[in-house]
């Protein structure tokens, strides 16, 4: 597969436009080879699919079906050991730690930062971005039921400008442009807070 | 342990998170920032949970099926599953290696000198796993 890389043209002073240049880029499939960041498999399945619910069953689906043909643990560690094991240790109640746990929160964690991401991604798109903003982590966490104990990270209330903007215009016009709950929330703790 | 060393280093976490976004997608540094820290609070929760079941049994060592067991009780049932499955793998790989490492020994009362070699060009990260002996759980 191959991306097109394309820097942005630009107007001279004097009105010409100067010729965009192209290079492509070889972006490697999924493999260990991380120097070229490849995409996890799962992603393929979940492009183009629309509903927050489709994307994590197929994410998780793609997950399993991956640990079926898992080769063993010498493989490359997306997060490094070492510092797993410091974050466990830093709780004052565990004394030992048995040599599979960093292993096995590594992945977990790998787990939990792909499924938080999508499930930010699908909010992003939801407000018609394409870049992934802090609110939309927010907006993850607080709609999903098994992120609760995260709820001490994430403020309340609107989080951003943009959805600010949003929400001044839907209580202006009076309509809603998503029907998503998470708006709703947003809109109406908003207009809480602006009484 | 300064704010560095108590979260997982940002420029992983960004690769992750890059890795099952569409090529047109961005992240800026607060959202990665943020899932930063929600990852590393994801592990703190977990391990808080499998530490106080060993506790409760008077365990001293917290090992993978405390964490499996944490992730079920904490209603992440998909982490569980997966964890699960990693955790029979992993000590399928274990008795493997210990069952290679015991025939291997078997032939080094015969060539000293050869097998040593032998051990030094394993993979690295499985053999610092294991070379401190096996699992230290309470059974």
């Amino acid at each position: 597969m191959k991306r097109p890389i394309v820097s942005n043209s630009f107007l001279f002073p004097n009105g010409s436009l100067k010729a965009s240049r192209i290079r492509i880029e070889p972006v490697a499939p999924y493999s260990h080879n991380m120097m070229r960041m490849p995409y996890h498999p799962a992603r393929r399945n979940i492009e183009g699919l629309s509903s927050l619910e489709a994307v994590l069953t197929v994410f998780w689906e793609s997950q399993m079906e991956q640990l079926e043909n898992f080769t063993g643990f010498n493989n490359y560690n997306h997060l490094p050991l070492s510092r797993v094991k410091k974050i466990l240790k830093s709780d004052p109640q565990v004394k030992m730690i048995s040599k599979d746990a960093p292993v096995l929160f590594s992945k977990a964690c790998e787990y939990f930062i792909l499924e938080l991401t999508l499930r930010a991604w699908m909010h992003t798109q939801s407000c018609t971005r394409q870049t992934i903003r802090r609110c939309d982590v927010f907006v993850a966490v607080k709609n999903s039921e098994t992120y609760g104990f995260l709820i001490d990270l994430v403020p309340f209330g609107p989080h951003c400008a943009i959805h600010q903007e949003k929400e001044r215009f839907i209580n202006h016009r009076g309509f809603d442009l998503n029907t998503s709950s998470s708006e709703h929330d947003s809109a109406e703790s908003y207009s809480a807070r602006e009484t | 342990m300064t704010d560095e060393d108590r979260l997982l280093p940002i420029a992983n976490v960004g690769r992750l998170m890059k890795q099952i976004l569409p090529t047109n997608a961005k992240i800026s540094k607060e959202a990665k920032q943020t899932v930063q820290e929600c990852a590393t609070e994801f592990i703190s929760f977990v391990t808080c949970e499998a530490s106080d079941k060993c506790h409760r049994e008077n365990r001293k060592t917290v090992n993978g099926d405390d964490i499996w067991w944490a992730l079920s009780t904490l209603g992440l049932d998909n982490y569980a599953d997966a964890v699960g499955r990693h955790l029979h793998k992993y000590r399928e790989a274990e008795r493997e290696r210990a069952e290679s490492n015991k025939s291997s020994n078997d032939s080094e009362n015969e060539r000293e000198q050869n097998n040593k070699s032998d051990l030094q060009n394993q993979p690295t990260g499985f053999v610092r796993v294991l070379e401190k002996g096996s699992s230290s759980s309470a059974r």
